[in-house]
């Protein structure tokens, strides 16, 4: 054997044993690697955190220390504390005491979750921009008197600012209960939100508008909705989704031409791409069997009910009503279907609730158009008027 | 003073001039405003304490996910053969099954038999330790459930591994939206890994470049759907459809020159979205890419193409020793920009660019001028005055 | 003869065709004048050409008014005169009508001509963004092709009796009224829908006005 296979083979023998010290070495190697990175990382942290604690402390020295103070006043109304000053004190407690109203009557007790956070309500000042010190950010309130700012104090964080016209008092009161509701909601049942929708202009509506909800309904894309007004408790049940439904498309949209409609108002989520031409054929080739194909391709949440969601809103704020105190709350610890739910908040049988509403929505059809007399009047005034000039008028020429 | 042709010919010329100087000189003036507005402001010297702010809480979750990487590491005992779960205790039941649920199916639709030298283990955790240095949970750190994935070249060279990080467990809206979004393409980069091995030197050069964001969504097993808007609704739309790059739309118009930097081109998308300091080269953030990309369909690039071509083809190039373009000519038999072209297209349609008419309206609006002018000469030929 | 009917439409004219002029030599100078300096490629070129493409409908609008203008004026003096002096002349009428036409089609080339020159310059100043380009001639040539398309079909209804082109003119005032009397009712909306697809969309009878104007683009 020629000395170079001795040296090959020595070699083959070495590295066998060889091999699982040197995976050893790769993966220690590897550890040490990883380890380092590691070790950067926390470095990184360490300098940031120190980059960051100085930007924080000369932004903090920018701001004058009076600027800083948060409003003297203190103002309780129900679960809500407002921090504002004095010039403000009035219409603080006239918004405070309205919003309070609607968030009392809509939510109850659960409303007391309220008592853990604290607003602020100031005559608006500039925001310094790109700062993290904490809100209310402030910088000489009297040069901006025609803006009051509502701010909500959150650990820290960044926070929502609302500006109203100064003095407009409803205004106020109407960011003070959304900007509640948007603390309140959070908390609530998850499938009582999404059966209503997070929204928050939907759980504060303080005025009801009924009207809406009668032209919402006569209005609807859905034949239930219709059959609902002549009285079928059962379509109501439905176009509220107060139960269970398999087959929604089936339920609320029964007639091609009502799948039809349905499809056309979802232009702008449907009609995008390929899927264009599907749509065209649709609504346009009012092609049935395509209609159906569409609706039947998407998901159940993606159907446009047939109601908007403050019809929703309305129907939860009657049944409420019914349900007497703390009835919401009632309404947001109950289990099952939306329909039991209602029961239990209401205190009566779903149907019930869902005749006397509809009775309700009724009562408010809006009136038929007339005419008044003053217009009829100046109707007639201006034909002799016009008659006359004509008559004036010279040959034509 | 009559309108004579000299003095048409002067007003012309002067005028002319006077408003070309006057769109020059606003132009200056409007420099100066453009100098201060929103989108310089992050070149500004002086770091903002937001702005530092944000970068500190980015560094922090790199560092604690690191951390969970070298804590994980000596104790995973899995082959590749399966996907290993490592879920903390306190991740309740069904949350946990959910999770493992999307792993399996995720695995079995697409990874099936892995070539073996790749790994994939999946750890979930909740973390609620407050954060260091006082600071509050704002930005980024404030998402309810993030995922990171790292690849082999950052944990032990045969490991890909995906990091689950809860930091409420509450059933909220955002978790529901979480969990729809992240559950079916929880493994991303890490399926191709394991159903294809370790990338050529090339391939993995270009889509580390690109922070591998063209393999986030494999489901290779069906095409991805139909894309949000068709190219001309896009053009149309009010911001010129943030998030479709130029070369994207130029493509689309037919310039088969341009098409291949959609998906080659690594500089960042949107220098608005785009973070200072990236997490690090090898730890991805599937969550932070909305904003970025074409329009989001990057996300179904490679998973398309396994679709398209079959797992033996996109195998060969996956692994192929040679530069991009030249390792997607010889194993898919065309170029890239024809590839990326006909993708393109067949998701976003075709579109035109530039002002000039189509062929078909120039010639239907030439057509109908030459009728008007033989009717009018019919006409005229035939008229009578009495 | 061209040249005598070419300076009498000259005349007849050259006010409203100043005032087109400058229009047309405004209108890519102002949709860019905003533009000079661009340090965030991406972003500000997104912004650019959102402005380039508001700017968009001026053309075409300009291109119609011109074609108006130019078509109801080669014809005014004619209607005045029960065009007796057209007849007087020893020429075939419709040689003497194409003359006209080719007059003021000459005419048209003016404002073309300054739009064209001020896409150029506007183009030239600023500094276009990566990924975009300039297309100043494809601009020139399809504010051309709307203006002429414009000119002849205006050239052509105003050629007729002064009644025969009230009424198409009349007729087009009914159908856009009755269109705006209508507009909230669900047949106006698909009578709109269909009228738009048909005069407007590609490739309808009027594409070449709509579309994109973009004097830059990817």
């Amino acid at each position: 054997m020629s000395e170079r296979c001795w040296l090959a083979i020595g070699a083959a023998v070495y590295l066998s044993m060889a091999r699982p010290a040197i995976a050893r070495a790769q993966s220690t190697a590897n550890a040490m690697a990883r380890a380092q990175s590691t070790a950067q990382a926390l470095a990184n942290v360490d300098s940031l955190a120190a980059v960051y604690s100085a930007a924080l402390a000369a932004e903090a020295e920018a701001a004058t220390a009076s600027a800083r103070k948060l409003p003297g006043d203190t103002i309780r109304v129900g679960a809500l504390l407002i921090l504002t000053d004095a010039r403000l004190r009035d219409i603080t407690r006239r918004a405070a005491a309205n919003a309070w109203g609607v968030l009392d009557k809509m939510f109850g007790s659960t409303a007391r979750v309220l008592a853990s956070e604290r607003f602020v309500i100031r005559l608006e000042v500039p925001a310094p921009k790109n700062t993290m010190i904490p809100p209310p950010w402030v910088v000489a309130p009297a040069t901006l008197p025609q803006q009051i700012e509502l701010t909500h104090l959150s650990g820290g964080g960044i926070s929502n600012v609302y500006r109203t016209p100064a003095s407009n008092e409803s205004l106020l009161a109407d960011a003070l209960s959304r900007r509640a509701a948007e603390l309140i909601v959070p908390t609530l049942d998850t499938a009582l939100v999404a059966w209503l929708g997070d929204a928050s202009s939907a759980w504060t509506l303080a005025h009801m508008d009924r009207e809406d909800v009668y032209r919402s309904l006569a209005l609807s894309p859905s034949p239930a909705a219709l059959d609902c007004l002549g009285g079928a408790i059962t379509a109501c049940r439905a176009v509220l989704a107060l139960d269970d439904i398999s087959d929604v498309v089936g339920t609320w949209y029964v007639s091609p031409e009502s799948r039809r409609r349905i499809v056309q108002t979802m232009q702008s989520r449907i009609r995008l791409g390929p899927a264009s031409l599907r749509f065209d054929a649709c609504v346009s080739g009012r092609a049935a069997s395509v209609c159906d194909s569409i609706l039947r391709s998407l998901p159940r949440e993606a159907i446009a009910p047939p109601l908007p969601s403050s019809a929703r809103a309305d129907f939860m704020y009657f049944a409420i009503g019914r349900g007497g105190a703390e009835s919401f709350p009632r309404l947001n610890a109950s289990s099952g279907s939306m329909s039991r739910r209602f029961a239990t908040a209401a205190g009566m049988p779903t149907d019930s609730v869902v005749s006397s509403w509809r009775s309700q929505v009724i009562a408010a059809a809006p009136p038929p158009i007339t005419m008044p007399t003053r217009t009829a009047w100046m109707a007639l005034a201006w034909a002799i008027l016009l008659g006359v000039v004509a008559t004036r008028s010279s040959r034509w020429r | 003073m009559a309108l004579t042709f000299k003095r048409w010919f002067a007003i012309a010329i002067v005028a002319c001039a006077v408003i070309t100087l006057a769109a020059r000189s606003r132009t200056a003036s409007a420099r100066r405003v453009d100098a201060v507005s929103w989108f310089t402001v992050a070149n500004q010297p002086r770091l903002s304490s937001s702005r530092t702010f944000f970068e500190l809480e980015r560094a922090i979750m790199r560092a604690r996910v690191l951390q969970r990487r070298d804590s994980i590491l000596p104790l995973l005992r899995g082959t590749s053969a399966a996907p290993e779960l490592r879920i903390g205790a306190d991740i309740p039941a069904p949350l946990r099954a959910q999770l493992e649920r999307a792993v399996a199916r995720q695995w079995a639709l697409t990874v099936g038999s892995p070539p073996g030298d790749v790994r994939v283990a999946i750890l979930a955790v909740l973390d609620t330790a407050p954060l260091p240095y006082g600071i509050g949970r704002g930005g980024v750190y404030a998402r309810i459930a993030r995922h990171f994935i790292m690849l082999p070249s950052s944990t032990d060279q045969r490991t890909c591994l995906v990091v689950v990080r809860f930091i409420s467990l509450a059933t909220t809206r955002e978790m529901n939206e979480w969990r729809k979004n992240t559950f079916k393409r929880i493994l991303g980069p890490c399926a191709f890994y394991a159903a294809f091995g370790k990338p050529g030197v090339a391939i993995e050069t270009w889509l580390r470049g690109r922070r591998y964001d063209l393999t986030y969504n494999a489901s290779w097993n069906e095409s991805s759907v139909a894309f949000a808007h068709s190219a001309d609704d896009v053009l149309e739309s009010t911001t010129f459809g943030i998030g479709l790059p130029f070369d994207a739309v130029a493509c689309m118009a037919g310039d088969r020159t341009r098409c291949a930097s959609i998906v080659t081109d690594t500089t960042p998308l949107n220098a608005f979205y785009t973070p200072r300091t990236p997490m690090s080269p090898d730890l991805i953030t599937p969550d932070d890419l909305w904003g970025a990309g074409f329009a989001l369909s990057n996300q179904w690039f490679l998973s398309d193409l396994v679709h398209d071509r079959g797992r033996e083809k996109f195998a060969r190039f996956w692994t192929s020793p040679s530069p991009l373009e030249s390792a997607f000519r010889s194993e898919m038999g065309e170029s890239l920009g024809d590839w990326v072209h006909a993708w393109t297209t067949a998701r976003y349609g075709s579109t035109h660019v530039g002002p000039a008419p189509g062929w078909v309206s120039a010639i239907v609006a030439l057509s109908m001028a030459a009728a008007a002018v033989l009717g009018m000469v019919w006409f005229a030929g035939r008229r009578q005055v009495i | 003869m061209f040249r005598q009917i070419f300076l009498t439409q000259w005349k007849w004219t050259r006010a409203p065709l100043l005032i087109a002029l400058l229009a047309a030599f405004s209108i890519p100078l102002v949709s860019l004048s905003r533009d000079m300096s661009y340090t965030q490629p991406i972003w500000d070129a997104r912004d650019l050409l959102d402005r380039v493409r508001s700017t968009g409908v001026a053309y075409s609008a300009l291109a119609a008014a011109l074609g108006l203008v130019l078509g109801l004026s080669a014809w005014a003096a004619d209607h005045r005169g029960a065009h007796v002096y057209a007849l007087s002349l020893p020429i075939a009428r419709w040689r003497y009508a194409l003359y006209r036409l080719g007059a003021g089609a000459l005419l048209l080339f003016l404002p073309v001509i300054a739009l064209w020159l001020s896409a150029l310059i506007a183009t030239h100043v600023i500094v276009i963004p990566t990924g975009l380009h300039a297309y100043p001639n494809a601009l020139g040539l399809r504010f051309l092709l709307a203006a002429i398309v414009a000119y002849t079909m205006f050239f052509a209804v105003a050629s007729g009796t002064t009644r025969a082109a009230a009424i198409v003119l009349g007729c087009i005032g009914v159908a856009l009224t009755t269109m705006i009397l209508l507009a909230d009712t669900a047949i106006g909306r698909s009578l709109i829908d269909w009228a738009a697809q048909a005069l407007f969309a590609w490739p309808g009878i009027f594409g070449v006005f709509t579309g994109r104007w973009m004097l830059i683009d990817v």
